[in-house]
């Protein structure tokens, strides 16, 4: 009986050695880490939607920035997967291309613009947050 | 042929029967009804839902994670080298940089994703929405896998009993390509899990990581799920959309638009 013998000498070396414990209150994050994003400042953008990309491994909301010149910036906002999302109350169809947003991000670090979205304002003055 | 093949489904049928027969106990009722959707309850998103907040803490935000190292890895001298390696290959990729291969046990049981658990005569299965994972552990089955049979493997090799209202499931035959709470681990790890129930609708998992050749002591993971009754589980396939995916420079090659 391998299985049972293993099985025994595992239960031994838990109670002779003071286990590593580790509670999974640390969760693991969801396929990689938020360390690119500055998160000790966030900043708001504003600017139409060209896509809302509902897909895993995350969602992405394409967004169109103009600056004061009238010059158009494509920003990419990086947000949880559909079923994260879905869990938080968004539906696939919560964002609408050309439909006019602010968002408040945690930008990208190196200053390339894309950002991981914190909380989403329409035009009606509705709110999406990507946690909560 | 049509004979032949009506006989040879028979025997199978037959054979089936006798094999079912043979393990009458993997057929008794479970004593704790396993059954539905169980999610995490420690998720991030669990947590701030149940709180009713949207906005993170400062720990929550710049707390230790996962990915931070232990002050003292429990690791053999080879592992604690096979680790430095490791952390300094990982530190040539752009943060964040992430590709698609599959998390592995036992991160797959701490993951921020529900699962459901389905009890059929000598399994239990478990269905995750992560990458449309799945675990078969069999009930039916009192040893591992012949060695040669024992493909190294994410997942490994379960085999499960009750003891009382506690589902043992022990588990082997894994490759060594996934961290372990961020620590290297060899194909000797061996899991045995301890799932209790806490409440009709709760349950706690005690998860005992050994390995002989890379930990110098158990590493244990408690981790608790809610039943979750009106919750549906996603189709997931990172491969769908991964623009943090590193490219040969080890850049998140689809992150921004440029």
């Amino acid at each position: 009986m391998p299985f049972i013998k293993r099985f025994r000498v595992s239960r031994l070396v838990v109670g002779a050695l003071t286990a590593f414990v580790v509670c999974a209150s640390t969760s693991a994050p969801a396929h990689h880490s938020f360390s690119m994003f500055d998160r000790e400042h966030s900043i708001v953008i504003t600017g139409v939607v060209k896509e809302f990309q509902w897909t895993n491994p995350h969602t992405w909301i394409q967004v169109m920035v103009s600056d004061a010149t009238g010059k158009l910036t494509e920003w990419s906002l990086e947000g949880g997967s559909p079923g994260i999302l879905g869990r938080n109350g968004w539906k696939r169809s919560s964002l609408k291309a050309g439909e006019k947003i602010t968002v408040e991000i945690y930008p990208l670090k190196d200053g390339t613009p894309g950002g991981s979205f914190i909380e989403i304002t329409r035009s009606d003055g509705s709110k999406l947050h990507y946690h909560g | 042929m049509a004979r032949a093949l009506l006989a040879a489904a028979t025997v199978l049928t037959l054979l089936s029967a006798a094999a079912h027969s043979a393990a009458p106990d993997a057929r008794k009722a479970a004593p704790f009804d396993l059954t539905g959707v169980w999610m995490n309850d420690n998720t991030l998103d669990e947590r701030m839902k149940r709180e009713g907040r949207t906005r993170q803490t400062e720990d929550e935000l710049h707390g230790p994670t996962t990915a931070t190292a232990p002050a003292a890895p429990p690791l053999t001298a080879q592992y604690l080298q096979i680790y430095q390696r490791m952390r300094a290959d990982s530190a040539l990729l752009a943060e964040g940089a992430a590709s698609c291969e599959w998390p592995g046990m036992p991160t797959i049981m701490t993951y921020p994703y529900p699962f459901e658990i389905l009890s059929t005569p000598g399994r239990i299965t478990f269905l995750f929405e992560a990458e449309s994972q799945v675990r078969r552990i069999f009930m039916d089955r009192k040893t591992h896998l012949d060695p040669d049979d024992l493909d190294p493997s994410y997942n490994g090799d379960s085999i499960g009993h009750w003891e009382g209202t506690a589902l043992i499931i022990d588990t082997i035959g894994f490759n060594a390509r996934r961290p372990v709470r961020g620590l290297p681990h060899s194909e000797q790890m061996h899991i045995v899990e301890r799932i209790t129930p806490v409440a009709k609708n709760t349950i706690k998992n005690e998860i005992t990581i050994t390995d002989a050749e890379a930990f110098t002591k158990p590493v244990v993971v408690h981790v608790e799920y809610s039943r979750r009754p009106d919750w549906r589980i996603r189709e997931y396939s990172c491969a769908e959309n991964n623009r943090d995916a590193p490219d040969a420079s080890g850049q998140r090659a689809g992150a921004v638009v440029r």
